[in-house]
C-alpha cells in the first residue's frame, strides 16, 4: 500500500517536474529561442499569441503522445518521416477544429496554423523526448512545453499590444494622453521586440555566468541554432543526453545528407563559443595590451583548429565507417612514416595521462563551460607541439597556421572521437610541451601537470609570455579568440572553408599539390583574417 | 496577362516581403546573413528549391487532391512532397550536375525545414493562384528572400566595425537591423 503510495507520489512529482521544466527551465521562446516564425508573426496582439500558443499546445501533446505510445513500432531509420506524418495530422486537424469553431481566430492567424507542423519546438520534442520516454511523461513533458510556448507568445503579444495600440487583450488599459506606437504591432515591431526580449536574456545569462551558473541552455538567438530547425533541437539536447549526438549523426547518413551532419557539428562548436565567450572576458586580463598582430594571430589560430577538424574529418568519411579502435592505429601508422618515433610515444601517454585524468575531473565535476575552451587550446597545442619537430619554427605566424591546416589532420584525427569530457584535462600536456620546449620528454610533463591542477591558462600564459612569446600567443589564443570572435565564427563560413579545403587538399599526398593547397589556405586564411580585424576595435 | 503577373511578382518580391513581412524562413536570413556569399549561395538555394517545389505542388493539388476531394489533407501532402523533393533534388544534382550541387549542395537539406517553402506552397493554393501564377509567386517571393539575406548580410558587414552595447551584441543587433530593414520595406507598399 506503501509502496503505490510512494510511486504515486514520484509519479505526480515526475510530471510537475515535466510541466514546470517545459514552463521555466527549458522555456521554448525565452531560453530555447525555438519556433521564432509563429513568435514573430502572429504576436500583434495578445489574444492572436494566446491562440497560437494553445493551438500549439495541443499539438505538441497530442504527438508526444502518439510518438510515445509508437515508439516501439517505429523503425529507427524513418522515424522522421513517421514524425512528420504525425505532426501535420494533429496540425491538420486543429485547424479544422479552429476553422469550425473559432473563424475569427482562424482567420487571424491564417497561414501561420498549417507552419505549426514545421516548428522546431514540436519535432525536437518529438525527437529527444518522447521517442525515448513513456507516454504519460512524453504528454506532460509536451503540455509543459506547450505552456511554455503559449505563456511567452501571450506575453510577447501584451507587450505588442499595450505599445502599439494601448490594449491588452482588448481592453484600453493606457492613460488618456498615451499615443499608440502603432509600429509595435506591425512587423518591424516584431524584430525589435525580439531583439529586446534577447538583450536581455545575453544579459542574464552574463550576469549568470558571473555568478558561474550553468547558462548553457540559453541559447543567443535563433540564428546561431535554428537552421535546420529539427537537427538543432537535438543539437540541444546534447547536455542531458551524449547520446543524443551520435544519433544525429545516424539520421544524416541515413538520409544521405553528409553535409548536415558537420554542420551540426558546427553549431555545436559555435555554441559552445557562445557560451564561453562572456565568460572569458574578465579573466584575460592582459588582453588590451596585445599588439593587433597578435589579435590576428589569435583569430586566425582557431580557425585552423577548425579546418584541421574538418579536414579529419572528411578524411574519416573517405575511409568509410572505421571505428575509432580502427582510427587510431590509422593515426599512429601516419606518424610513424613521418619517422618521428618518439613523439608518437610522447603523444600516445599523454592520451593516456588524458584518460586518467578525465575520470579525475569528472570527479570534480567541472561546470561545461570550461570545456570548449580547453577543447580548442588544444587543437592549437597539439599544432603548435607538432612544429619544433617537424621542421624549424616558423617566425612569421601566419604560414604556419596554414600548414597546420593542411598538415595536422592525422595529428588531431582523436579529438572529436574522445570523450568531451576527457578533452578538459588534456591541453595542458601539449601546454608544458610547448613552452618548455621539450616534446621528447613527456613523463616530467605529465608529472608536472598531475601537479597542477586545472587552474587557469591565462595566469601560466602572463608569466611565460616574456620567454616564449610566440607560444604563449597561440596558448592564449582561443580564450582571446573566443573573446572577440563572438558571433564571428559563422558556421556556414566553416562550412565553406571546409568544402574549399576538401577540394583544395588532394588525397595524394604529393609535395607539389600539397604546397599549392597550403598556398590557399594561407590565402583563405588570410581572408579571415581581415575580416576579423575588426576586433581589434575593441 | 503579363502586366498582372509583373504586379503579382513586385508584391511578393517587395512589398510582402516573405521575410520582413510574413516572417517566414527567418532562421536562414538571421543564421545565414554573416556573409554576403554565403547569403547570395543560400538564396539561389531557396530561388531554386521555391520555385520547383512551387510547381510540383500546384501540380499535385490541382491533379490528386481537388480531383480526389481531399484537399484538407494538403498540409500533410505538401510537407512530405516538399522534404522529398529537396531530397530527390540533392541526389540528382549531386550525380548529374555536380558544379550546380557544390554551389547549393550545403543549402539544400537545410530548407527542407524552412517554413517558407510550405509557407508558399499553402498561400499559393489558398489564394488560388494557377500554376503559372503560383510559379511566379514562389519565384518572386524567394528573390524577394534572396533580396533581404543579400541587403542584411552587408549591413553585418558593417555593423561589424561598430560599438554595439554588450548586451546587444550578436543576435539583437541584428533583429535591430532587420526590423529597420522592414520599416524600409514598408515604403514599397505605395509601389502599386
Amino acid at each position: 500500500m506503501n509502496n503505490k503510495q510512494d510511486e504515486n507520489r514520484s509519479l505526480i512529482s515526475d510530471l510537475s517536474e515535466r510541466l514546470l521544466n517545459g514552463m521555466l527551465k527549458e522555456n521554448p521562446t525565452l531560453v530555447l529561442m525555438l519556433g521564432m516564425c509563429p513568435t514573430l508573426a502572429v504576436t500583434t496582439s495578445a489574444i492572436n499569441g494566446l491562440g497560437m500558443g494553445v493551438s500549439t499546445m495541443l499539438v505538441l501533446a497530442m504527438s508526444n503522445l502518439i510518438i510515445s505510445l509508437l515508439r516501439k513500432i517505429i523503425p529507427d531509420k524513418i522515424r522522421i518521416p513517421a514524425f512528420i506524418v504525425i505532426i501535420a495530422s494533429f496540425v491538420t486537424i486543429v485547424e479544422l477544429l479552429m476553422k469550425g469553431y473559432i473563424p475569427s481566430l482562424y482567420s487571424a492567424l491564417g497561414l501561420y496554423i498549417p507552419l505549426i507542423v514545421v516548428n522546431c519546438i514540436i519535432l525536437g520534442r518529438a525527437e529527444s523526448y518522447a521517442y525515448k520516454n513513456p507516454a504519460l511523461l512524453s504528454l506532460f513533458d509536451g503540455l509543459g512545453m506547450g505552456m511554455g510556448f503559449t505563456f511567452s507568445l501571450t506575453l510577447i503579444g501584451a507587450i505588442r499590444e499595450l505599445l502599439g495600440s494601448g490594449k491588452v487583450f482588448n481592453v484600453y488599459v493606457m492613460p488618456e494622453g498615451f499615443v499608440p506606437v502603432s509600429i509595435f504591432v506591425m512587423a518591424p515591431g516584431a524584430f525589435f521586440v525580439l531583439a529586446l526580449l534577447t538583450a536581455i536574456q545575453n544579459k542574464v545569462k552574463e550576469i549568470g555566468e558571473r555568478h558561474g551558473k550553468d547558462m548553457s541552455k540559453i541559447q543567443s538567438g535563433c540564428g546561431g541554432n535554428c537552421l535546420a530547425c529539427d537537427k538543432s533541437c537535438k543539437v540541444e539536447m546534447i547536455p542531458e543526453e551524449p547520446e543524443s549526438n551520435i544519433e544525429t549523426e545516424e539520421i544524416t547518413e541515413t538520409e544521405n545528407i553528409t553535409e548536415t551532419e558537420n554542420i551540426t557539428e558546427t553549431e555545436n562548436i559555435t555554441e559552445t563559443e557562445n557560451i564561453t565567450e562572456t565568460e572569458a572576458i574578465p579573466e584575460t586580463g592582459d588582453l588590451s595590451v596585445e599588439t593587433e598582430d597578435v589579435k590576428n594571430v589569435k583569430k586566425a589560430v582557431p580557425l585552423a583548429g577548425f579546418l584541421a577538424r574538418f579536414k579529419e574529418k572528411f578524411e574519416k568519411r573517405s575511409e568509410g565507417s572505421e571505428k575509432k579502435s580502427e582510427a587510431k592505429p590509422e593515426k599512429n601508422k601516419k606518424k610513424s612514416e613521418d619517422g618521428d618515433k618518439e613523439r608518437k610515444k610522447s603523444d600516445s601517454k599523454s592520451e593516456n595521462a588524458r584518460k586518467e585524468k578525465s575520470e579525475k575531473v569528472r570527479e570534480e565535476s567541472e561546470s561545461l563551460r570550461e570545456e570548449p575552451e580547453t577543447v580548442e587550446e588544444k587543437d592549437e597545442n597539439i599544432e603548435v607541439k607538432e612544429e619544433p619537430a617537424n621542421e624549424a619554427v616558423d617566425p612569421s605566424s601566419d604560414t604556419e597556421i596554414s600548414e597546420d591546416s593542411g598538415n595536422n589532420g592525422p595529428e588531431t584525427e582523436t579529438d572529436p572521437e574522445a570523450d568531451g569530457k576527457t578533452e578538459e584535462k588534456s591541453p595542458e600536456v601539449y601546454n608544458d610541451q610547448t613552452l618548455t620546449e621539450e616534446p621528447s620528454d613527456p613523463e616530467t610533463e605529465q608529472t608536472k601537470e598531475t601537479g597542477e591542477n586545472t587552474d587557469s591558462f591565462e595566469s601560466k600564459d602572463v608569466t611565460e609570455t616574456p620567454n616564449a612569446s610566440e607560444m604563449s600567443e597561440k596558448t592564449e589564443t582561443p580564450v582571446a579568440d573566443i573573446t572577440d570572435d563572438q558571433d564571428e565564427m559563422e558556421i556556414w563560413d566553416i562550412s565553406a572553408y571546409k568544402r574549399a579545403i576538401k577540394r583544395e587538399i588532394p588525397s595524394g599526398k604529393r609535395p607539389g599539390k600539397k604546397k599549392k593547397a597550403m598556398e590557399k589556405a594561407q590565402k583563405m586564411l588570410n581572408s579571415a583574417l581581415e575580416a576579423g580585424k575588426e576586433d581589434n576595435n575593441d | 496577362m503579363i502586366r498582372n503577373l509583373i504586379i503579382l511578382s513586385l508584391g511578393s518580391a517587395l512589398i510582402n516581403n516573405v521575410v520582413l513581412s510574413q516572417f517566414l524562413g527567418l532562421c536562414p536570413f538571421l543564421g545565414v546573413s554573416k556573409k554576403i556569399k554565403t547569403a547570395f549561395g543560400m538564396g539561389t538555394a531557396v530561388i531554386f528549391v521555391i520555385t520547383l517545389s512551387s510547381i510540383v505542388t500546384g501540380l499535385l493539388y490541382e491533379h490528386l487532391l481537388v480531383k480526389f476531394d481531399i484537399t484538407y489533407l494538403k498540409t500533410i501532402v505538401f510537407i512530405l512532397v516538399i522534404a522529398a523533393l529537396v531530397q530527390f533534388v540533392e541526389m540528382f544534382l549531386k550525380r548529374f550536375v555536380p558544379p550546380l550541387y557544390k554551389a547549393l549542395g550545403v543549402y539544400l537539406p537545410l530548407i527542407t525545414t524552412n517554413c517558407a517553402v510550405l509557407g508558399i506552397a499553402l498561400t499559393n493554393v489558398s489564394k488560388d493562384y494557377s500554376l503559372l501564377e503560383g510559379t511566379v509567386n514562389g519565384f518572386a517571393t524567394a528573390v524577394g528572400f534572396t533580396i533581404a539575406i543579400v541587403i542584411l548580410a552587408g549591413i553585418r558587414k558593417k555593423m561589424q566595425y561598430n560599438d554595439i552595447p554588450k548586451a546587444f551584441r550578436g543576435m539583437p543587433i541584428v533583429l535591430v537591423s532587420a526590423g529597420l530593414m522592414a520599416i524600409a520595406f514598408c515604403g514599397f507598399s505605395g509601389l502599386l
